[in-house]
């Protein structure tokens, strides 16, 4: 062991910020190209999440960094098919998407028990 | 078919992704450029030019923002990755800045001996328009004299060099 990682714990996964949880949430369905993560991002947060473009690649490129996803290679249909490129969700990646799921359900727990947030009518 | 605004504002999009480091555009400019074509094409096609205009609105605030912070990336990279700067311990830079700081004042007097004096501007109109030139060389003299003290004098200097080795 290294003297830098000697006497160190292993390290909790670190929260994802909303964008990146998005996009793997977009992601745990099956492999999917960056124009369809946006719009699945889009829809699934009713408007409140929009990714430009920029944002979105940076995002992707911070998760495939960090082995969240990968990108894999498809036969090309068209000129546009061509310049696309398809992410699938890692091990690691639906690791953290679980933890991070787990998080916010905690956060939500904790908020109905301080009655913060009232539970809906037809669930109570 | 595509319709020239869509046309055109790829064409704009393509040129604004220079804003980006060379890396990254390397890596992702051809899939953000389709992106954003692919969405130009369903915000015309269903809210016309005005949609366009909204969408133009969003993706200029998105390129600030990511832009900014992938340049920021790109340098913290390139700090990161230059090794004479990498393998300096605290004192030995901060003693590579002083040289650096003093050579800049040096070369400073000797360029220019009579700072302090107050600018001739109501006798020399010329001089009102040269002024900000020689400010500005100035400047760019004590960048390149910062990079070369932290670069080349470090040997003349014999400052400790950290080997991680």
């Amino acid at each position: 062991m290294s003297p830098a990682t000697r006497g160190q714990k292993p390290s909790k996964p670190r929260p994802l910020s909303p964008a990146s949880f998005h996009i793997l949430l977009a992601l745990a369905d099956g492999e999917q190209h960056g124009y369809a993560i946006m719009r699945e991002v889009r829809a699934a947060t009713d408007d409140l999440i929009r990714l430009g473009p920029g944002t979105l690649y940076r995002v992707i490129e911070t998760l495939l960094d960090g082995g969240m996803i990968n990108e894999i290679e498809r036969e090309a249909g068209s000129y546009d098919d061509t310049r696309r490129r398809y992410y699938r969700l890692t091990p690691a990646g639906r690791r953290g998407l679980e933890a991070e799921a787990k998080r916010l359900a905690n956060a939500v727990a904790l908020a109905r028990a301080k009655r913060v947030l009232v539970p809906h009518p037809s669930k109570a | 078919m595509n319709h020239r605004l869509v046309v055109g504002s790829a064409r704009v999009y393509r040129a604004l992704l220079s804003l980006y480091s060379p890396n990254f555009r390397l890596r992702f400019g051809d899939e953000m450029l389709a992106v954003f074509t692919e969405a130009c094409r369903e915000t015309h096609s269903g809210g016309g030019t005005p949609g366009l205009v909204r969408l133009w609105l969003a993706t200029v605030h998105d390129l600030a923002i990511s832009s900014a912070a992938d340049r920021a990336r790109w340098i913290a990279r390139i700090v990161q990755t230059w090794p004479t700067l990498a393998r300096t311990r605290p004192a030995a830079a901060a003693r590579r800045f002083l040289a650096a700081t003093v050579s800049v004042v040096v070369v400073g007097k000797v360029l220019w001996p009579g700072s302090r004096r107050a600018l001739p501007m109501d006798t020399l109109s010329w001089a009102t328009t040269i002024w900000p030139l020689v400010y500005a060389l100035l400047i760019a003299l004590s960048l390149v004299l910062v990079l070369v003290c932290f670069v080349w004098i470090e040997p003349l200097l014999r400052i400790e060099i950290d080997s991680r080795n």
